[in-house]
């Protein structure tokens, strides 16, 4: 088997020789997904060349199909053999053969890469997009003049003191509240207590690591009638509208977003001095630590806080971890912190003057569509598609030569608001 | 034709030295040098002991005990106390010299007006062919005492090689071989390597021993210099045996050792009745085991060598 | 005589290590600490697995049971009996073993049918009676022949010139010949082909399974780990971190081995500077 890319326009053309039968499907399906994630969202297949279609090819075919149509590109197959047409038609998928579809030349599904381009109606603040960070471009999308967004701090135990009953929060997460903190989704709160881990919380969907549990993350997703809760000890909530979303990708091939850039673009396009963002984005390297065993377990002989008693509490990322992998982020940014969630944010060794505390749940890659999209619909893909595989409070690395940095990213899309901060307790 | 039954003679004596050396470096895989202490300690035993009026075969008997005793003060040197193989034969071989001087009273005890284990066989002989102190042989003449004496140590050698050889294939025997072998996989098995060690050299020890009693007998003397370079000799044996009849199984290998040690007796004799300055012998056999151990390999190679070119051309 | 069964009756444990400790060139800039406290229980009939990153004490824990050097301190028992001071020879009555090596377990120059006579006497005492009559040589034969390798037309060759493959299956043969009351398999396929270790590790299981044997294994393929024993054991610089029980053997698959080494590493990472780190930037 021999793939070939061509580049025709905003079309990539895949020029398969040889035979498409199980042997090849994981390789073509890669190569695919491979272009997905380079941001060509409108593949063509040339099959002229292609010999046999077994039935792991077709496989792969229907999943390119999906991927595709996740990020509403296009995806077709053109030159079909007689017998691949004939493969193609028997299994009902007809429809993949480009004579089927009517070619609609117009951009109008999936926006086009021109910058700003959705933007229509609303002042596009132009020029803020390539700014600041090497290699990659922001786009800025105004969503609502004005949003704001209202953060409590609803559960405050601080490491590392032992838990108390009274340290721990039910937290409900319906749809429009997001956040972050440590906590464990359990019966009651006792039963919870021996698996208290960070926990992340955005569009109805909640993760946590169960620390001392399993590896990876658990997770609850808002259906009908249930809403995800999680029994916190410590949690910052956010409630409200989001006033900006940025899209940022690459421009070469150097172009990498590190963290505390992302928050400098947040808090110049917000123009404020504190800011609540979710965000997806594809990962190029995460650096983190989480517990390893739940503070709910800690007597008062213990002292997590030392070494090297931590090494029994905390899992360090020992390297830049996740790369090509996609995050969900929950961060709160601020550069004066008010005083009810000042104890949640810590200094950014990197930008002087900076406070931040950042979750981020790991999920495998996933692409996501051009322009401005909708976070509800795409968070919900990465919990029903694919499962979470870790998640990580981040952290920057700032040991002199060894040192990991910070976290950094390729792509992705940024949903920000300026926050102020509530008096704590119930929602 | 005496020549070639003196030659015979010595080499039914000295296989049983082979035996004894092939148990240790081919069987044990250690290298015991003990061995030309033990020779002279069994013709030692046994010169003092005749002289002194025992019969030639407890004296024989002392002997081989006393060979088994040294082969076990070498074992347990080597196990016990951690000394290295060939230093701990170095040691018992070392101080077996001032032994046997011991043992002898002097450098030299000669065996005369003694009895001698080929006595029966002799009176057997004599009471088959008639008369005389001669025998017709093949149509030479030969001394009836020496026709004797080669058949005694006919038997006494394959009655030995043929008990060594039953030894080997009972559990203990197999044991004593895998010792040899594989130490770590004797040990899984439950077997004790070093009580095996010891209790190998302790045989090949008892063999050198008996041999140095029968050669003291037939020689009709012990000297203390003679065990220098009987190691060797054995070695130059066994090489030879395996060249002729290869060492699969116990039996073929010690079949090879005797015809080997026959063999080297032989080639000896000649060489020296070609005028070989006896004083040479030592030099020529070092350097036929030399040869031996390092020429299969160098040939090898050689042909290797020669082969590749003319792989290519085709 | 040999034994004196513990006769608790009910759940004995086969094996039975308590804090088993070994230091190699104590007290030198070369100190190992290759064991730092084992405890370990195997009731009868449980086969676990050792994993471990290298050099993190595996074989030198399979060693210090059977008997290849003594420990610094702590206490091995099997079947109620106290073997820590034991040689290893005397060991040998209780245990079987194989090696990583296919040439550890055998004696190469002698013959298929002299090495599982070695086999036949583990443990027991051996007389000056022949080692291989007729009826004995038959009954090798028979179970040879459960191998399905085709050796038992072969029972008169020289063990070495037999594959890697059928020198370890025959060495897992003649360990488990009498039956041992423990079997300590030392990475065994390691030395293997893919095909040769897959065939030696499904024989493992099959004749652990018919024999009803007690078995601890080292492995280094997670494929192995998950799929043979019924227990795992991790260890890591000499030290156990993790078991997996009965219970657990029924969902763990590789990766999340995999993913419990991982954490073993980065606990490692986790040094005072990243601690100092963690204590300025961890909530
Ligand atoms: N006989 C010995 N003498 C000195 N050091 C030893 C000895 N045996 C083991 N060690 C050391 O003890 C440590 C543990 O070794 P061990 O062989 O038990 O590791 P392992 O877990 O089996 O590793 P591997 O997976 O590489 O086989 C290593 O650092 C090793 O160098
Ligand atoms: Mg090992």
């Amino acid at each position: 088997m021999k793939i070939e890319t061509l580049t025709d326009g905003r079309r990539t053309i895949l020029k398969l020789d040889g035979r498409l039968d199980v042997t090849w499907a994981e390789h073509v399906l890669n190569s695919a997904l491979e272009l997905l994630r380079g941001g060509r969202h409108e593949l063509r297949m040339d099959a002229s060349g292609l010999q046999y279609l077994s039935s792991a090819g077709i496989r792969v075919l229907i999943r390119i199909r999906r991927e595709v149509s996740a990020v509403q590109g296009s995806f077709a197959i053109v030159n079909p053999s007689p017998f691949v047409e004939n493969a193609l038609r028997m299994s009902g998928l007809g429809e993949l053969l480009e004579c089927d579809t009517p070619e609609q030349d117009a951009p109008d599904t999936g926006t086009g890469d021109v910058a700003g381009a959705p933007c229509s109606g609303s002042a596009v603040q132009k020029g803020r997009g390539d700014i600041d960070v090497a290699g990659i471009q922001v786009d800025v999308h105004p969503l609502g003049a004005g949003a704001m967004l209202r953060v409590q701090a609803t559960a405050r135990w601080r490491p590392w003191t032992p838990v108390q009953d009274t340290d721990v929060v039910n937290l409900p997460f319906p749809r429009p509240v997001f956040g972050l903190g440590i906590g464990a989704a359990g019966v009651d709160a006792g039963d919870s207590c021996s698996r208290f881990g960070e926990f992340a919380a955005l569009a109805g969907c909640l993760s946590w690591l169960p620390a001392g549990g399993g590896d990876t993350p658990d997770y609850l997703v808002e259906a009908e009638r249930f809403t995800p809760s999680i029994f916190a000890i410590q949690g910052l909530v956010a409630e409200g509208a989001f006033s900006h979303l940025l899209r940022f990708r690459p421009v070469d091939k150097t172009g990498l977003l590190p963290l505390s850039s992302l928050f400098g673009q947040a808090l110049e396009v917000t123009g404020a001095d504190s800011v609540a963002m979710v965000c997806i984005a594809e990962i190029e390297g995460l650096v983190g630590a989480a517990l390893s065993r739940s503070p709910g377990l800690m007597t008062t002989a213990d002292s997590p806080g030392g070494f090297p008693q931590i090494r029994d509490w905390m899992a360090f990322c020992g390297e830049r971890v996740h790369a090509r992998h996609s995050a969900l982020l929950v961060a709160f940014v601020s550069r004066r912190p008010d005083a009810a969630v000042a104890p949640y944010l810590v200094p950014l060794s990197s930008t002087p003057g900076l406070f931040a505390h950042t979750h981020a749940v790991v999920f495998p890659f996933r692409p996501l569509p051009e322009g401005v999209i909708d976070l509800e619909p795409h968070v919900r893909m990465f919990f029903e598609t694919v499962e979470p595989v870790d998640l990580l409070h981040l952290i920057e690395d700032d040991r002199p030569a060894v040192g990991l940095g910070q976290s950094t990213f390729l792509r992705g899309a940024c949903w920000c608001a300026p926050f102020s901060a509530g008096k704590g307790g119930a929602l | 034709m005496s020549l070639v039954i003196g030659a015979f003679t010595i080499g039914l004596i000295l296989s049983l030295l082979s035996m004894g050396v092939w148990i240790s470096f081919r069987v044990l895989r250690y290298t015991d040098i003990t061995v030309d202490g033990t020779i002279t300690l069994g013709a030692s035993v046994v010169a003092i002991l005749m002289v002194n009026g025992w019969s030639p075969w407890t004296s024989i008997l002392m002997a081989t005990l006393a060979g088994a005793v040294a082969g076990g003060v070498t074992g347990v040197l080597h196990t016990r106390f951690k000394i290295q193989e060939l230093l701990s034969g170095i040691l018992v071989m070392t101080a077996l010299y001032s032994i046997n001087l011991r043992v002898m009273g002097r450098s030299n005890v000669p065996l005369l007006n003694v009895g001698s284990i080929a006595a029966p066989v002799a009176r057997l002989l004599q009471g088959a062919a008639g008369e005389g102190d001669t025998l017709m042989l093949l149509g030479w003449r030969v001394p009836l005492q020496d026709v004797a004496m080669l058949l005694t140590m006919l038997v006494i050698t394959a009655g030995v090689a043929w008990l060594i050889k039953a030894f080997l294939l009972t559990h203990l025997g197999t044991a004593l071989r895998a010792t040899g072998e594989n130490a770590q996989m004797v040990r899984a098995q439950g077997i004790n390597h070093q009580r095996m060690q010891v209790l190998g050299l302790c045989g090949a020890n008892a063999l050198v021993g008996l041999s140095g009693a029968l050669l003291a007998q037939y020689q009709g003397f012990a000297d203390v210099q003679m065990g220098i370079g009987m190691i060797v000799w054995g070695l130059a044996s066994i090489i030879i045996g395996e060249a002729l009849v290869g060492k699969l199984t116990p039996g073929l290998a010690l079949t090879g050792t005797i015809m080997g040690t026959l063999l080297f007796r032989l080639l000896i004799a000649i060489a020296l009745r070609w005028g070989l300055n006896p004083n040479d012998l030592k030099l020529v056999t070092a350097l036929f085991v030399f040869a031996a151990l390092v020429l299969p390999d160098r040939i090898k190679m050689l042909g290797g060598m020669l082969k590749r070119p003319g792989r290519r051309e085709c | 005589m040999l034994t004196s069964t513990a006769g608790t009756g009910g759940k004995s444990m086969m094996l039975e290590i308590r804090g088993l400790r070994k230091t190699f060139f104590p007290d030198t800039p070369n100190e190992v600490r290759a064991l730092q406290g084992i405890d370990l229980d195997l009731s009868e009939g449980c086969f676990a697995a050792i994993i471990g990153t290298n050099g993190s004490g595996k074989s030198t824990l399979l060693n210090a049971v059977a008997g290849s050097f003594l420990p610094d301190q702590g206490t091995v028992r099997i079947d109620g009996v106290e073997i820590t001071r034991w040689e290893e020879y005397r060991r040998a009555q209780y245990v079987g073993r194989v090696f990583q090596n296919p040439f550890a377990g055998t004696a190469a120059g002698m013959t298929i049918a002299e090495n599982i006579g070695l086999a036949m006497r583990r443990g027991l005492s051996r007389g000056l009676r022949p080692a291989l009559p007729r009826q004995v040589r038959d009954a090798m034969a028979d179970r040879v022949r459960t191998l399905g390798m085709g050796l038992e037309n072969r029972l008169d060759n020289p063990i070495g010139t037999l594959s890697g493959g059928q020198r370890q299956a025959l060495t897992l043969l003649m360990a488990t010949w009498l039956k041992p009351r423990l079997l300590l398999l030392d990475e065994h396929t390691a030395a293997l082909d893919p095909k040769s270790a897959a065939q030696v590790a499904a024989l493992t299981r099959e004749i652990i399974e018919r024999e009803h044997l007690t078995a601890l294994m080292v492995t280094h393929s997670m494929q192995q780990a998950v799929q043979l024993p019924n227990r795992i054991i991790m260890m890591h610089q000499g030290r156990i971190v993790r078991q997996y029980s009965e219970s657990e053997m029924a969902r763990v698959r590789v990766p999340e081995l995999l993913a419990a080494f991982d954490r073993i590493r980065r606990r490692e990472q986790l040094d005072p500077a990243v601690s100092d780190i963690l204590g300025r930037q961890y909530l």
